[in-house]
């Protein structure tokens, strides 16, 4: 089971880190081209006709959904955790599977709702007006594929939360390395 | 006795001329003729939504009645930019006619409202969109030459490209500061908008009579909520909107003839196009047009049908 | 009824240690459910989680946030203290004017009240405690000068007021300058007071030469050439503010990389630490959404905001009404949440009351720093304990004199409005 868990979660993290790279270099390609945007608008009289499209429609939703997962893992989400740090290691753990199943819950009505609506936007091809018909399918796919990829993260920690409320063992830690300031990425 | 409340959503702050002459009378008409039998929970400023979402929130019954502008959901409701595209009316009524007819029983009805499960209940067209400058006036084509101008993507960026311009898409909002500085030469704008993001202060030229596209701002009921109504409600909703409309599309051309006095008055001098301008943009307007519209054709959505099916419509007498 | 479920079901997560953004969105969903069933769910699911990010003017808040991770990668950020402390040392209370100096410069590049809580913690918190103050006050003013960063632009708040208000957002931002530099100096003031009542809660610093005043002056250079690239920029109109926020990004990237500081590790981590950043105010941005549709289908805050706006009594007595309706939920709630909740309705009613919306968001923002320090939800103070290892507690505790002198500070931007109006009135002609 333990080895099971950890398994699991190794390969969810590799994902999350695929994704959040790509989150990361989205980031980046938002500021260079925002910049030259304005650079060559004052320069050139020519600013990039795509650029509020591409920005608007496909880079800020990937710097957000292919985030969301690995930001969770790490503790990113901020949360009022006052009570919770009262709380004796046990109940510790119960109140984060209540966290994993109410947001499992959430999460997979947000996947499974935009799922559809990029499917029926996919099947009927539709693009946005203008002089670049940009595909409006790949930025809603988006919103499932990060809070699909969420929902296997928090199904995972509940599993680890539970195994580790069974054994009494420490297979996955209480509470997310919450407001941890040493992640390291590479 | 019984009473059905309907959520009727929009995207306007509250107390917008649109909804003031548009909607506002509608519903009053409504529950008037049905004895308040129907009673309108309206719900303004996004509150329920942002105006992309209308339609979808409108579809699953989050409101009953949604401000639908078919603009905003141009991958779903892609024929109905047919009323916006460049060059094709001189008035909001002449606009609003022409898309209420094609949108109620024509093509734009069938392949924007009916696949979307909705239906329309009210519509204006905008009064035509004219190019304000703030320093140089748009008399002739040369004017145009890469003057950066603010664009809300779409066929307005096909319509600018086509005449030279460079289109600059940036929110209405920040409109104000770019033309301030020269990061943008001009808008195109409706007159009303011009007033709304202040910047009458620092256009100073006008086109005066140009179409240089406009906006259509349409509230339509979701299949579901209009399934549930009785036949008689469906009839009064009707009736009250062919009235509202007619009379909502007067009142939205006054205004834009008040708006236009008090720029006047504000020192923004509006200049008629020279003839031989005049002649060139109804050349180049029309290749916009067939451009767009071949474009739909391309996928499937009969472009070109759409197209004089609309202008058939602007054609035809006012009854 | 409902209503009572969904905001039951929203503290009892909130109580559990659920993420903000997901309670939120969890109560939110149940609510729409017991109202409209899984249909007004599916509405609002397909459309909410996508149009609250897709959004080009929301890049503001991934921009500013990586500027200040920049800016930290570049080192500069970690003198600017020592400098505001040469300069302030020999003044009794010293280092906790100097921590409001370094909280006001800090926040000229930083956007969010957290990160600049955070940074200042790790900075002038160890210094004032080494140099033997009262760890209350030092905490306290630590909490209270973190704020400054969401008042002084850039500011992540003021933007998202501004998109949800359609209030000019690069005249908010100017506009929460000269408050800054007021709530800076009520901080200051409220320091000197705490150390004349009690000269034992701040020892005297060792004095510093003069040529070490000067050398360590050397970091303003490049903080002032970001305030200008982002502030100045947006001050003169060469650039809408939200591309001054990808300038100020490219900018601090430029600074780091004369610094020598960048390499792709340093990059990568600032840009991992943004990413976060953006996905936790996203996430209150989606979850804030979410339960205020809910909320505004019950239509309770249209009714409490009628009722408010009904009463027959001054319009002085319903701002403050509303005033300290936002301090009180400032103590439940995350500010952002705050915004997205209650300026779709309150703003009308500001408006028909003939009060100016520009006016009315940075007074909000000011009282949403409040909102930060008072028990029992304080972010700042959350930061400063862990990042100090002292007691929340005492950080609330010390947090309090300021608490007292920010309501002083805000009765001052009320009765004084062109505090706030003047500056943005002077950009290009006025608006
Ligand atoms: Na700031
Ligand atoms: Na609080």
């Amino acid at each position: 089971m333990e080895s099971l868990i950890k398994g699991l979660l190794g390969v969810i993290g590799a994902i999350e880190r695929v994704a959040i790279g790509i989150a990361m270099v989205m980031m980046f390609a938002i500021m260079v081209i925002v910049a030259s945007d304005v650079f060559m608008r004052y320069v050139f009289n020519s600013p990039f006709a795509w650029a509020y499209d591409l920005i608007s429609l496909y880079l800020m939703a990937g710097v957000f959904f292919l985030a969301v997962s690995q930001a969770y893992g790490a503790g990113a989400h901020v949360s009022v955790d006052i009570l919770q740090q009262t709380f004796p290691p046990r109940a510790k753990r119960l109140s984060e599977c209540v966290t994993c199943i109410v947001g499992l819950v959430a999460f997979a009505l947000v996947a499974r709702f935009s799922f559809d609506r990029a499917l029926d936007a996919y099947q009927s091809q539709d693009v946005i007006a203008g002089s670049i018909p940009w595909p409006t399918w790949p930025s809603i796919a988006l919103v499932p594929l990060g809070t699909g990829l969420l929902c296997l993260r928090l199904a995972v920690t509940l599993l680890g939360q539970l195994a580790s409320l069974a054994t009494g063992r420490d297979i996955i830690p209480a509470v997310a390395n919450s407001h941890d300031t040493g992640e390291v990425f590479e | 006795a019984d009473v059905t409340h309907l959520r009727v959503a929009d995207s306007f702050p509250s107390g917008h001329y649109l909804s003031r002459l548009l909607l506002k009378p509608w519903m009053d008409e409504v529950t008037k003729r049905t004895n308040g039998a129907i009673v309108f929970d309206y719900f303004p400023g996004q509150q329920l939504g942002k105006a992309a979402d209308m339609l979808a929130l409108t579809q699953n019954g989050v409101a009953d009645i949604g401000y639908v502008a078919p603009a905003y959901v141009s991958d779903k409701m892609p024929t109905s930019e047919v009323a916006m595209l460049p060059g094709s009316f001189a008035n909001s009524c002449e606009g609003t006619r022409a898309y209420w007819k094609v949108a109620r029983d024509g093509l734009v009805a069938k392949q924007d409202y009916a696949p979307n499960r909705i239906r329309l209940l009210i519509a204006v067209a905008l009064p035509p969109y004219q190019i304000l400058t703030a320093k140089t006036p748009v008399t002739k084509l040369e004017d145009l030459k890469g003057l950066k101008l603010r664009s809300t993507g779409g066929a307005q960026d096909l319509t600018l490209r086509t005449l030279g311009a460079v289109p600059v898409r940036m929110a209405a909002p920040d409109t104000y500061e770019s033309l301030s500085r020269g990061t943008l030469d001009g808008v195109v704008f409706p007159l009303d908008s011009v007033v709304s993001y202040n910047v009458e202060k620092l256009v100073k030229h006008s086109t005066e009579k140009a179409n240089f596209s406009s906006f259509i701002v349409a509230y339509s009921i979701s299949d579901n909520a209009w399934k549930k109504l009785t036949p008689e409600v469906q009839k009064i909703m009707q009736e009250a909107g062919d009235a509202t409309v007619k009379s909502a599309c007067a009142a939205v051309d006054q205004q834009d003839a008040e708006i236009k006095k008090k720029l006047q008055d504000a020192g923004v001098a509006f200049e008629p196009l020279t003839p031989a301008f005049s002649a060139q943009l109804t050349d180049l307007l029309k290749n916009v047009a067939n451009e767009w519209a071949t474009g739909l054709d391309g996928r499937g959505k009969q472009g070109t049908a759409v197209l004089k099916e609309f202008r058939e419509a602007l054609g035809a007498p006012a009854n | 009824m409902i209503t009572l479920i969904g905001l039951g079901l929203l503290f009892l997560l909130l109580a559990l240690g659920t993420p903000v953004g997901f309670a939120m969105l969890v109560a939110g969903i149940t609510g729409l459910y017991l109202i409209g069933g899984m249909g007004m769910v599916a509405g609002i699911l397909q459309t909410a989680p996508l149009s609250t990010v897709a959004a080009y003017e929301l890049i503001t808040i991934p921009m500013f946030l990586l500027m200040a991770e920049l800016v930290l990668v570049s080192g500069v950020a970690d003198d600017l203290f020592r400098a505001t402390a040469a300069w302030m040392g020999r003044v009794r209370g010293g280092l906790g004017m100097a921590t409001a100096l370094a909280g006001a410069g800090f926040g000229a590049i930083c956007g969010t009240s957290t990160a600049s809580a955070a940074t200042l913690s790790s900075t002038s918190l160890p210094a004032m405690l080494k140099q033997g103050y009262e760890p209350r006050l030092a905490a306290g003013v630590v909490a209270i000068s973190g704020t400054l960063a969401m008042l002084i632009p850039p500011s992540i708040a003021l933007v998202v007021y501004g998109l949800l208000a359609e209030v000019n957002i690069g005249g908010l931002l100017i506009g929460g300058i000269l408050p800054g530099i007021l709530v800076t100096f009520t901080i200051m003031a409220t320091v000197w007071f705490l150390v004349w009542q009690d000269p034992s809660r701040a020892p005297e610093a060792t004095p510093v030469s003069w040529r070490e005043k000067f050398r360590l002056l050397r970091v303003i250079g490049p903080m002032l050439l970001l305030f200008g690239m982002v502030t100045g920029v947006i001050y003169t109109g060469i650039a809408t503010p939200t591309e001054a926020s990808a300038l100020g990004a490219a900018g601090a990237l430029l600074i780091a990389l004369w610094y020598g500081k960048l390499t792709p590790r340093s990059l990568s981590r600032a840009l991992l630490r943004a990413s976060h950043g953006t996905c936790m105010i996203a996430m209150i941005l989606l979850g804030a959404y979410v339960f205020g549709y809910f909320f505004t289908i019950t239509q309770v805050t249209q009714n409490i905001v009628a009722f408010v706006g009904g009463l027959e009594v001054s319009r002085w007595v319903i701002m403050a009404l509303i005033l300290c309706g936002y301090i009180v939920l400032g103590m439940f709630m995350d500010q952002i949440a705050i915004l997205v909740l209650t300026v779709p309705v309150v703003l009308p009613l500001i408006k028909s009351l003939g009060f100016d919306p520009l006016w009315f968001g940075v007074v909000k923002i000011v009282t949403a720093e409040v909102g930060m320090i008072t028990p029992p939800i304080g972010l700042n103070c959350f930061i400063v304990s862990r990042y100090s290892g002292r007691p929340v507690a005492e950080v609330f505790r010390g947090t309090f004199p300021h608490f007292v002198a920010h309501l002083i500070a805000i009765a001052i931007l009320v009765a004084f409005p062109q505090i706030i109006l003047w500056l943005p009135s002077m950009m290009h002609g006025g608006h």
